[in-house]
């Protein structure tokens, strides 16, 4: 019997278990619940089964923890790209916001104006050296001429000093050569504008009894020919001279040149222009037959 | 005394590592059973006793990690163990090719041992369709021809 038993070892133990582990999940089907035996191997087994869960919950941990920090890595480096993007798309936004503002307050200047106009970015300057130019982006394709006076929202700018396809070149009223036929808004007092280069002028033929004081407004008189009257031009800055027959004058121009970007050629077909003779604002200190403001000597 | 903590050793890493890695990779560990290749290894090397008790303890283990119904992986695994602990007494299962054959016949009958014990039980199961059982033959095969192969040449001969 005991030979028997001992040939036959392993097949008695397999019946064993399959028996015992048969009759382990019967009882569990029968009660729908965990059993004694469960509630037993589960005690047995806890320590074992909490290290394998402390071992396989810190491994899932550390290895989720890794995928999260990949995760987060990579999306820290997209949205820094998209913020960078975004904060480009915002600067592009903003600009254009502040062109649309400037348009349109450019707009309801030509609205304003009742006088055919168009308008003209500015593509290039030269208001740090001698002369004060502008160039702008509209020439003789757009019907510009001579002469022709150019405004934005502040006030004037200056006039077409030459003109080329695609291009016009602009004497601002600081140009030491330009002349402007001003009137004191407050008094009505007449005068005339002279470019005095450093983004000043000076307003000329002002007696000593005229009443012209500091932050007056001058506007454009419309006596130079070339300027609409009633036009903003600049205010005046330092009355100094009381003594003397005529006062010396400083104005400041109401456009601010070194920002100017959009402006309106007020396309004039009125403006007398004809060649080699000076017309009334040439007349009035700014010659067409001199040479352009840039190729002029230093004073 | 080494030996048998060796194989406690794997036995406890195989059902850890199948457990974590079902939880990363759900889709891909369904098909692998990693305890069962280690109850086959030890059927293969150390005989029928060895890979009964073994698939005993792993299959507990692994039924109340996993929350199936108590003794259902532990029945599979023993009842495979121990046929492929008899078959390497009678047979030669050193070559790879007699190996691999084992493996792919060990990992459909523990999955139709686990179904057919469900069925005789009255629990309610759904069946496991034939590319399930393929994919699962295959993945089990081609991890345990890998893992048994790895074993075997680390194991002091």
């Amino acid at each position: 019997m005991t030979n028997f038993l001992r040939d036959r070892r392993l097949p008695i133990l397999l019946l064993v278990v399959l028996a015992s582990l048969f009759i382990l999940m019967s009882v569990q089907v029968r009660r729908q619940e965990a059993g004694a035996p469960e509630g037993s191997l589960m005690r047995i087994a806890s320590p074992a089964v909490r290290a394998v869960s402390a071992v396989s919950d810190s491994v899932a941990g550390a290895w989720s923890n890794y995928v999260d920090l990949r995760g987060a890595r990579q999306r820290t480096a997209s949205l820094e790209e998209q913020l960078t993007l975004l904060r480009l798309e915002n600067q592009k936004l903003e600009e254009a916001r502040m062109e649309n503002s400037r348009l349109r307050t450019l707009l309801e200047l030509r609205d304003a104006l009742s006088v055919e106009s168009v308008p003209a970015n500015v593509v290039g300057s030269s208001t740090r050296g001698i002369s004060r130019t502008l160039l702008v982006n509209r020439g003789t394709e757009s019907g510009i001429r001579k002469n022709m006076p150019v405004v934005s929202a502040a006030g004037i700018v200056g006039r077409v000093w030459s003109v080329s396809p695609g291009l016009a070149k602009i004497q601002l009223i600081t140009d030491s050569a330009a002349g402007t036929a001003v009137i004191v808004q407050r008094t009505r007092v007449q005068g005339i504008l002279l470019g005095a280069g450093a983004d000043l002028c000076t307003l000329e033929y002002i007696f000593r009894a005229d009443d012209v004081s500091k932050e007056d407004l001058l506007v454009t008189s419309g006596l130079d020919g070339i300027y609409p009257k009633g036009l903003a031009v600049a205010e005046v800055g330092e009355v100094s001279g009381s003594g003397r027959l005529l006062r010396r004058i400083t104005a400041v121009p109401r456009v601010d040149f070194n920002q100017l970007e959009e402006v309106l050629i007020l396309r004039r077909t009125d403006i007398p222009v004809p060649d080699g003779l000076p017309n009334q604002a040439d007349a009035l200190g700014a010659d067409p037959a001199r040479p352009a403001p840039d190729q002029l000597p230093p004073r | 005394m080494a030996s048998t903590l060796r194989f406690l050793s794997a036995l406890l890493g195989s059902v850890v590592l199948q457990s974590v890695l079902a939880g990363a990779w759900p889709r891909t560990m369904a098909f692998v059973d990693l305890p069962l290749i280690v109850v086959l290894y030890y059927g293969i090397t150390q005989g029928p006793g060895s890979a009964l008790m073994g698939g005993l303890a792993a299959g507990l283990l692994q039924d109340v990690l996993q929350g199936t119904l108590l003794g259902l992986n532990a029945l599979s695994k023993a009842l495979v163990g121990y046929l492929v602990g008899m078959m390497g007494l009678r047979l030669a299962l050193g070559p790879a090719l007699p190996r691999v054959l084992v493996i792919a016949a060990a990992a459909v009958l523990s999955r139709a041992i686990e179904m057919g014990t469900l069925a005789i039980m009255g629990r309610r199961f759904a069946p496991l369709s034939l590319p399930f059982l393929l994919e699962a033959m295959l993945g089990t095969c081609i991890a345990g021809t890998l893992l048994i192969g790895a074993f075997r040449r680390q194991a002091p001969q």
